[in-house]
């Protein structure tokens, strides 16, 4: 079975443009937040850098599917993918991994207090909806 | 509720990007980048979307009025959320059609500064349809990326 995230979507996962990510309260409030990552880790899995969550964390808690939307900076192509928080992460290889990529985009933005990982989302790819399929020509 | 003056001239930035979300009775949020706002008075917006982004957004928020609009700045990231309740919608008015056309033109400036060419094919999103939904805004959060950010701004 193909990966839902094709290389397009791979291209959009970078941050490039940034991503946001939405998520509700238990009463349908919605929440929007602009995140700095979205790791792809396998083809049913994506991680979410988490810098500076405090309302997003407790939609989460309690009502743990969401959405992010991605950009391709190429095209201008949009996704958004709908995602179920599975676990967060705070150590490992994954970590240490998207907390290197992070720096990386704190220097570029001269911003490493703002840019600085406190704990990775793992999620699990739930669906995906094309919001624009990219420029042509 | 008066929108602070900082937030109000941001509002009018054509490099200021927006996102509209609503949360549907199953608690799926549906959500769109916007394409430009119009300050009404101190409690509400006119904020303008592309449908075809998100094909269920405006059934939703008809259904379930709680929305957020947020914006960030895309040069400093500074950013604020707007927290409401949906009024109505409707097609653009010819003001509004030139606020689209500016805030596109600012969009493909910002991706042009990035490095990002997209010339006459920008048009291919630019002039999708847009689309007018006015929101009665209630609170307003900073929600600038740094340390204690998410703290609900005073205003009276």
């Amino acid at each position: 079975m193909d990966s839902l995230i094709t290389s397009e979507i791979q291209n959009a996962l970078q941050g490039i443009v940034p991503s946001v990510m939405a998520t509700s309260s238990p009463d349908g409030m919605p929440n929007l937040t602009y995140i700095s990552q979205a790791h792809f880790v396998d083809d049913n899995h994506l991680a979410i850098s988490w810098q500076f969550f405090n309302k997003t964390w407790k939609n989460l808690q309690t009502n743990p599917n969401f959405s992010v939307v991605v950009t391709a900076p190429q095209n201008w192509a949009m996704w958004k993918i709908n995602l179920r928080f599975e676990e967060l992460l705070k150590d490992g290889d994954l970590f240490d991994e998207m907390e290197i990529a992070l720096e990386a985009i704190a220097i570029m933005q001269a911003a490493t207090d703002v840019f600085k990982l406190a704990a990775v989302l793992m999620c699990e790819i739930v669906s995906i909806e094309t919001q624009f399929h990219g420029l042509t020509g | 509720m008066v929108i602070p003056d900082n937030i109000d001239k941001m509002l009018e930035l054509t490099y200021t990007f927006g996102w509209l979300v609503g949360v549907d009775d199953k608690l799926e949020s549906h959500l769109c980048r916007t394409c430009g706002v119009k300050k009404i008075d101190n409690e509400h917006l006119i904020i303008l979307i592309t449908p075809s982004l998100a094909e269920h957004l405006v059934e939703t928020i008809q259904n379930h009025p709680k929305i957020v609009f947020t914006i960030v700045n895309a040069n400093t990231f500074e950013s604020y959320q707007f927290k409401g309740k949906y009024v109505e919608n409707r097609p653009l008015n010819a003001e509004e059609g030139n606020i689209k056309h500016r805030f596109m033109r600012g969009i493909k400036e910002v991706l042009s500064d990035m490095g990002f060419e997209y010339n006459d094919r920008f048009s291919q999103y630019a002039e999708l349809e847009g689309w007018a939904v006015k929101m009665k805004v209630e609170e307003i959060y900073e929600q600038t990326p740094k340390p204690g950010t998410g703290k609900k701004l005073i205003v009276k």
